[in-house]
């Protein structure tokens, strides 16, 4: 196996992925683990950039590395009290939990690992985007979201929006006090 | 630049195939914005635009109904077959006779923000109705995504009774848990047939497309998909082993929006499984249908069983649901063309006898939520015998007694499981249908043929006396009516709210005095809203016993999608 | 790095969120650990459609982030109004509906 610079980079970003994953489950000050968890998602934004996906990186970046690690830490000290360093338990059959888990990861990492896959099978669907090589990808993505020419994507687009919608009420219905 | 597929421009007809969902989208905004202008203490008028709306939208079913395409529209995203329109019919359905429920229900609970629960009712309607007709993975995720947000926030809008926020929050965590495991089949399913669109994975599965299918099975991989995607879907319909749920969101959500919920989640999270499992995955369906199978089974026993112990009317219609998803499973399990048209009469018929039981609740529960025990029911047909007669009917229906709407429900789904060559199940289903039978009628015999054993009267003794405190008063503060009460008999009829606990608690020194109280004298008189939708429920339970032939009719033209 | 790598990884990070929402009792934390199953999901789809050559599975990941944002919202005002109404998030606090 070559050790070539993308090669590397994976299993750095693997390594710090699945480390700092374990320490937002396993740490017992919340705080840590918010900080922790923003860690993963910068990881998960470097791996997006070695699969090519850059935009979708920056995108990660902006919401969850920026916007959700926010909001999270926002919560925790609206909602620590004192003895918050105790207030972070274990469930009490997390041994029975724990074990159903790995079996889980096991079949899962198994089911991936050992696979015919559309891709292995040189399958190509009838009506399959194909990422040019000639046109950049933030150009594609922008075409299929929201020009009025060419789209394909902009139902589920929308309704992203009501989505949206459904979440500022939410946010005044529960957090407006008066 | 433009060489690709997508040259695609929606048209008129588009949107036209979107109709119902774009009306209710339009009302949830009309509703929103109305909401400013009307001053407090009419905001009755509010339901009253969103009534229009679910009409409208009814009506906008309908025209499709006849003179529809069946065709999908925004480029294979969404359909707007029978099988999209008749959920949509149950969904709104749903939606309207909860809507009829709330205003009653808003004036006697801590409900502040009103403008914004009516929209929200009709955009969790919107995701539903969405979820239904999707014909792609992406906008099955992002209706359930709507309609689950919605749900969350409906769930924990009394903000100051904490049982509705400890619902919102225990229904957010295991809700999203389960939607990030559907949502990882999802990946795996698009990882392993290249495409999102249901047809396209119906396609990738063709006989003869992809000859090493044949020989080599499709590896680990997709079987993955189905299982987390399996397990996903029960979490959302309430199939044990992922019930845990159901129980404790229906009793603490307000009582309107259980009614719906528990209906409405049910018919998407359905028709979205059919449309999956049956449907795209029909070729693997060797693989999946012994999973549906065990699931089923212990569905209809695990839900039966729990329901028997249950001494709360309202948490033992959230196990009576739990037992429903398990026959809705039986004719998954069975997976032809016949069960599936069996499915979907059950759920029309589930539809209007779940949403009316828990409108009796909603008539019957104090303002605190307590006044729905066995304990509460007893003697209830001397007390208020339109109610009475009215709950007495819908758990007829309910246990599948003959002329009723659930006896032609089940008899759809258990005859198409015995001509399916799935005996055993239709076995089971009928031993626990017995079972059920036992505790349904256990709440009818409470209520014509036992005495009133009083354990929560307290309050209600005096209220008994001042006659029953109407709505006309307002919204009561439950601390002011708690400490006014000596001084107020009027509002008598609301102080209990504060009281049952400590009642509760020297129940035995006050049995000999509460047993001349009428246990339910602190429930409200019904609504005009509440009156008309119970007589709705009750008389469509009794309608579909008798004429099923109309929603059989438009049942198995939905089924047909599986003949194709 | 050939696409079964990137989903091991995904796998891994899955079943680790998994774990989080079961053994932890602490709301925020079973919150954190649903992002981070859903962080793993964005990274399969991301693979998938870096190997297929297709970009459905990016736009799968763009859905999931709005989405995700609004789970945000709504999950973190839930938590916080509970907190203010009773001073303790505790999961197995949480038991009035028990019966």
């Amino acid at each position: 196996m070559s050790l070539d610079i993308p090669t590397i980079a994976f299993y750095l970003i693997a390594i710090v992925l699945v480390g700092s994953a374990l320490a937002v489950v396993l740490l017992r000050n919340i705080v840590h683990s918010a900080l922790f968890l923003a860690v993963m998602f910068g990881a998960a934004a470097g791996a997006y950039v070695l699969l090519n996906a850059e935009f979708i990186a920056i995108v990660q970046v902006l919401i969850y590395a920026g916007a959700v690690t926010i909001l999270v830490l926002f919560a925790i000290m609206l909602t620590r009290n004192a003895q918050s360093q105790s207030s972070n338990p274990f469930a009490k059959q997390w041994w029975l939990a724990l074990i159903i888990c790995v079996l889980l990861g096991f079949g899962l990492v198994y089911a991936v690992g050992n696979s015919a896959m559309a891709v292995a099978s040189a399958f190509a669907p009838v009506h399959l985007a194909t990422l040019g090589a000639d046109s950049g990808t933030v150009t594609r993505l922008g075409q299929l979201l929201y020009s009025p020419f060419v789209y394909s994507y902009v139902l589920p687009f929308e309704i992203a929006s009501v989505v949206l919608l459904v979440a500022i009420i939410g946010a005044i219905v529960i957090g407006r006090e008066d | 630049m433009l060489n690709t597929p997508f040259t695609y421009m929606p048209t008129g007809a588009d949107w036209l195939r979107i109709l119902p969902e774009l009306i209710v989208f339009g009302a949830a905004l009309l509703v929103l914005l109305a909401d400013l202008f009307i001053p407090n203490g009419r905001k009755g008028w509010l339901a009253m635009v969103c009534l229009l709306g679910v009409i409208a939208a009814l009506i906008g079913v309908g025209y499709l109904l006849s003179n529809g395409d069946s065709q999908t529209a925004f480029y294979g995203m969404i359909s707007d077959d029978t099988l999209a329109l008749f959920s949509d019919l149950l969904i709104l359905f749903a939606v309207g006779i909860g809507l009829l429920y709330s205003p009653g229900y808003i004036e006697r609970h801590a409900v502040t923000r009103i403008g914004e629960y009516y929209g929200l009712m009709l955009l969790a309607a919107l995701g539903m109705m969405l979820m239904a007709s999707a014909t792609n993975l992406m906008l099955i995720f992002v209706g359930l995504e709507a309609l689950s947000l919605s749900l969350y926030i409906l769930c924990a809008i009394e903000l100051t009774r904490f049982r509705s926020q400890e619902a919102g929050m225990k229904y957010f965590i295991l809700s999203s848990f389960a939607s990030a495991i559907l949502l990882y089949g999802m990946a795996m399913l698009y990882g392993s047939t290249g495409t999102t669109s249901l047809s396209g994975v119906q396609a990738f599965f063709a006989p003869g497309r992809h000859p090493f299918l044949a020989t080599s099975g499709y590896g680990p991989l997709l079987l993955a998909a189905m299982g987390l995607l399996g397990v996903g879907f029960c979490f959302k319909v309430s199939a044990i082993p992922f019930q845990a749920w159901t129980p404790d969101v229906y009793v603490g959500a307000p009582t309107s929006v259980t009614a719906f919920m528990s209906v409405g989640t049910k018919v998407a999270a359905f028709v979205a499984l059919s449309r999956v499992f049956l449907l795209a995955l029909g070729a693997q369906s060797d693989k999946w249908e012994p999973v549906f199978w065990i699931v089923a089974i212990l569905t209809m026993l695990g839900g039966n069983l729990m329901a028997v112990v249950q001494r709360d009317v309202k948490r033992l219609l959230a196990y009576s649901s739990i037992a429903n998803a398990g026959y809705m499973l039986v004719a998954i399990a069975t997976n032809t063309q016949h069960a599936f048209s069996g499915l979907l009469i059950f759920l029309a018929t589930y539809t209007v006898m779940n949403v009316g039981a828990f409108g009796i609740v909603l008539a019957l529960e104090r303002n605190d939520g307590q006044g729905t025990t066995l304990d509460d029911f007893a003697g209830l047909a001397k007390r208020r015998p339109g109610v009475a007669a009215a709950m007495a009917i819908i758990l007829f229906a309910l246990a599948g007694v003959p002329p009723s709407a659930g006896f032609v429900g089940k008899y759809y789904v258990f005859q198409a499981a015995i001509v399916g060559n799935h005996i055993d199940l239709a076995v089971i289903g009928i031993l626990t249908s017995v079972l059920g039978m036992y505790y349904y009628l256990r709440v009818i015999w409470a209520m014509y043929f036992t005495e009133p054993r009083n354990v929560s009267g307290g309050a209600g003794a005096i209220a008994a006396t001042t006659g029953m405190a109407g709505e006309d008063e307002g919204e009561p503060e439950p601390a002011d009516a708690a400490s006014g009460a000596s001084v107020a008999p009027v509002r008598a009829g609301t102080a209990t709210l504060a009281r049952p606990v400590t009642s509760r608690r020297s129940a035995n020194s006050r049995t000999v005095v509460a047993t001349q109280a009428p246990a339910e004298s602190a429930a409200p008189p019904l609504t005009l809203g509440t009156t008309v939708a119970l007589t709705l429920a009750v008389v469509l339970t009794v309608a579909l016993g008798l004429i099923p032939g109309p929603i059989v009719m438009l049942a198995e033209q939905a089924a047909r999608l599986l003949g194709q | 790095m050939p696409l079964s790598a990137y989903l091991a990884v995904s796998a891994i990070l899955f079943a680790i969120g998994a774990t989080g929402v079961v053994i932890r009792r602490n709301p925020l934390v079973m919150f954190m650990s649903i992002e981070l199953m859903l962080n793993a999901v964005n990274l399969s789809f991301i693979a998938f459609a870096h190997f297929l050559n297709s970009v459905e599975g990016w736009m799968f990941v763009f859905l999931v982030l709005t989405v995700a944002a609004a789970e945000v919202v709504v999950g973190l005002a839930i938590i916080v109004s509970i907190f203010r109404t009773r001073h303790n998030v505790d999961v197995d606090e949480l038991n009035s509906l028990k019966g």
